[in-house]
């Protein structure tokens, strides 16, 4: 009965180079990471760093989405520092394991070799080998960029690139994860969320809609409540209609919470543009998300966006002490140099 | 000796500098100031300084450090530049804690302070410079690079890099990096290039990362996660002396070098094209115009060879002068200046086994405005032209 826990996050045009970066000094003796490679690994390992904010348990699957790569045609096989990118985040999570008092027995982690996803762009896959492995099956595919098989194209932008792992307790049942990096909203109020939501539109005719145990995870750029009107004057949804948001991927669902914001401002507003939901002063749009459909799962599932910034702390303190609001605007600036959206956390039960 | 720190100082006119490193250091001094004109003499009390300093601390297998250097306060900005007096220890101390560049590769080792704070940021604010770095300096072959990185201030990855300029080397330089199964054992002999031939061609260290995981639960615990490198062949002229491939480059990471080294490689380059007028053989000025490669190396595995390339014309000059560099001199070919070509990119793919292109795609965008709607007030200013063959 694994107890699973998945991390999709939105690295914004990462590559070997950015995950060296180093924070200013200032911030760094904060604690919360040497470099924006370190900060990656405390998050996704859930360590002692984010007690209380993130599960004390290292993610079994890390997508990285906004991945940078050479090439440009999809399902192409990936070059430059893409490769180097995922064998240095892969390296550090390994090396954290036992450091940060996890079993390496339990988490031990590799990397999928991806495919060209759009533009000098793909998807990373970062799993735990003691839960999951490729099929070994001579000649089987471990990643996919997928098409829409009802018009045989690849979606537009950044098409899907969908991993198949199998469980190594019962090889038999697998898990499936579509990476989506979607094209960002534009133009007038009432068809701002058209590129968006004409892309998730297409999800349904791609070959993992009809596999269960599939997650779509990733930067949507859109939620499941958004919608734009089209030349007939119908409100137009991602995945199904007002009555039922799931209608055109029936088995699927999310247990993210409606407007949980996920893209992360450059600077402070303050007051915070939505006074109900303070977090607002740095982040701005719900865009991320994980829709499922799972089978054999045991109790519910569980889908949060950790808060990164409100809940970052002053680790030169014992017990730590929290940053914001007094020294927000540091801390924001330490993010953007990690990121602009914020991470993903899914986790449950399943029999396998 | 008195505690100080500089924010009792300067934290007042400079109300940033609270967040900065030198929000935290405290520095044992002799007299009220360590700062006499703009001189700093003082030395940094690993211990008092908190939580941050254990790593260096127990790395360095020290409780303080001795520094000089100048503090400037002039036109609203502060700026602090120090350096450590006890590099010899620092050396050894180093030498014995990354064994994998002690010995003979490790020359010198330094910390060092590099602060700029505006006396206009506020209290919320960063400082414009802020870094506290650990300055070491390697001979490899018959030359001298600096590695350098950021403190580490908590347990955790962090990284030690440099990136060399006219540093030559030979393969079996590097053989420390790997020191099981020696690193030249580990570069490919069959690269897919006439540039390179094993035994003669002439090799660059352009760029060495060595990532370390540290560790402080116990005592302190160093291990090297991953040792990355760029090596590469210089100034290859394509056509003398406007256009050269500089550097056609292997990047090769080995992970667990002290372990069980595996490494991976991957090849880039950038062809540059030299203004008319001012070319010379190696070039002296800045190329008018790169076009960045990017490869996969065929492996056991996989038997694709892939080659991408990006143009960049960071002054958005026009096909014309791409025209004029290649002549070498003003040549009129009736394209008008202000056409400019924005990408040209290309990618293909081959199949090494059969020996045939797998995919091959261009994409070509020129911008102008091209009158092609004469006067009515419609114009195109970009077109593009794409390709994709796919087998």
């Amino acid at each position: 009965m694994p107890n699973l826990k998945f991390i999709s996050w939105n690295l914004k045009n990462v590559s070997r180079n950015k995950l060296q970066k180093q924070f200013t000094a200032g911030f760094q003796a904060l604690g919360m990471g040497n470099t924006v490679m370190d900060y990656i690994v405390n998050v996704v390992l859930g360590t002692e760093v984010w007690e209380d904010v993130i599960s004390p348990k290292p993610a079994d699957m890390f997508v990285i989405i906004e991945l940078k790569t050479g090439g440009r045609r999809k399902g192409a096989p990936v070059s430059g520092s893409c490769i180097p990118s995922l064998t240095l985040v892969r390296n550090a999570l390994n090396a954290a394991i036992p450091t940060n008092g996890y079993d390496p027995m339990e988490y031990q982690y590799d990397f999928l070799v991806p495919l060209v996803a759009g533009r000098y762009e793909t998807m990373g896959f970062l799993y735990n080998t003691r839960v999951f492995r490729p099929d070994p099956t001579p000649g089987a595919v471990s990643v996919v960029a997928e098409r829409d098989q009802v018009t045989n194209t690849y979606l537009d932008g950044r098409t899907p690139l969908v991993a198949q792992l199998q469980f190594v307790q019962n090889p038999a049942v697998t898990m499936r994860w579509s990476a989506i990096h979607d094209r960002p909203p534009q133009g007038a109020a009432n068809i701002r969320f058209r590129p968006p939501i004409s892309f998730c539109r297409r999800l349904p005719n791609t070959p993992s809609a009809a596999v269960t145990n599939t997650f779509f995870l990733g930067d949507f750029n859109c939620q499941p409540t958004n919608y734009y009107v089209n030349g007939a004057g119908n409100n137009v949804y991602p995945f199904g209609t007002a009555a039922n948001l799931f209608a055109n991927l029936p088995n699927y669902g999310t247990t993210l919470p409606d407007n949980s914001l996920t893209s992360v401002r450059k600077s402070l507003v303050n007051p915070p543009p939505d006074p109900t939901d303070p977090k607002s002063a740095y982040l701005s749009s719900p865009y991320d998300n994980s829709i499922y459909w799972a089978q054999n799962l045991l109790g519910g599932v569980e889908t949060e966006v950790p808060d990164l910034i409100g809940e970052a702390k002053d680790h030169t303190f014992n017990p730590p002490i929290p940053l914001y609001p007094g020294r927000g605007r540091i801390v924001l600036n330490a993010y953007n140099r990690v990121s602009d959206h914020m991470p993903v956390i899914t986790e449950f039960n399943i029999q396998v | 000796m008195a505690s100080w720190k500089f924010t009792d100082q300067y934290g007042t006119d400079f109300p940033a500098l609270a967040n900065s490193i030198l929000g935290i250091l405290e520095f044992d001094i002799s007299g009220s100031s360590p700062v006499s004109g703009t001189t700093f003499t003082g030395t940094l009390d690993l211990k008092a300084s908190g939580n941050a300093l254990n790593v260096l601390a127990l790395l360095l297998g020290m409780e303080s450090i001795p520094m000089t250097g100048s503090v400037t306060s002039d036109s609203g900005e502060l700026k602090v530049d120090l350096t450590s007096t006890n590099d010899s220890d620092i050396k050894a101390a180093l030498a014995a804690i990354i064994p994998l560049i002690g010995g003979s590769i490790l020359q010198a080792g330094s910390v060092a302070i590099t602060n700029q704070t505006s006396a206009t940021a506020d209290a919320e604010d960063d400082s414009e410079v802020d870094e506290f770095d650990l300055n070491t300096t390697i001979q490899i072959g018959g030359g001298t690079g600096e590695l350098v990185t950021q403190i580490p201030m908590s347990d955790g990855v962090f990284s030690l890099n440099g990136t060399f300029t006219g540093l030559g080397i030979g393969l079996s330089d590097l053989d420390f990096l790997v020191p099981g199964s020696q690193f030249s054992s580990q570069f490919p002999t069959d690269l897919p290039s006439d540039y390179y031939n094993p035994s003669t061609t002439q090799l660059e260290l352009l760029e060495l990362d060595l990532s370390l995981q540290v560790s402080t639960k116990s005592g302190i615990d160093l291990s090297i996660v991953e040792v990355a490198t760029n090596i590469g062949i210089v100034n290859i002229p394509l056509y003398p002396n406007a256009l050269f491939l500089n550097p056609l480059a292997v990047n090769i990471s080995v992970t667990s070098p002290t372990q069980d080294p595996q490494p991976q490689f991957g090849l880039t380059g950038t062809i540059a094209l030299y203004p008319a007028g001012k070319q010379t053989s190696p070039p002296s000025v800045d190329p008018d115009f790169t076009y960045d490669l990017e490869a996969q190396l065929p492996t056991g595995e996989d038997a694709t060879f892939i080659v991408s390339g990006t143009w960049d014309n960071p002054e958005n000059l026009g096909v014309q002068t791409v025209i004029n560099d290649l002549m070498n001199q003003a040549y009129d070919t009736g394209i008008g200046e202000d056409v400019t070509l924005e990408n040209f990119d290309f990618e293909a793919s081959a199949d090494t086994e059969k020996g045939e292109i797998s995919g091959f795609s261009v994409e070509i965008v020129m911008s102008s405005t091209f009158g092609i709607f004469g006067n009515s007030g419609f114009d195109v200013k970009d077109f593009s032209i794409s390709l994709d063959y796919e087998k």
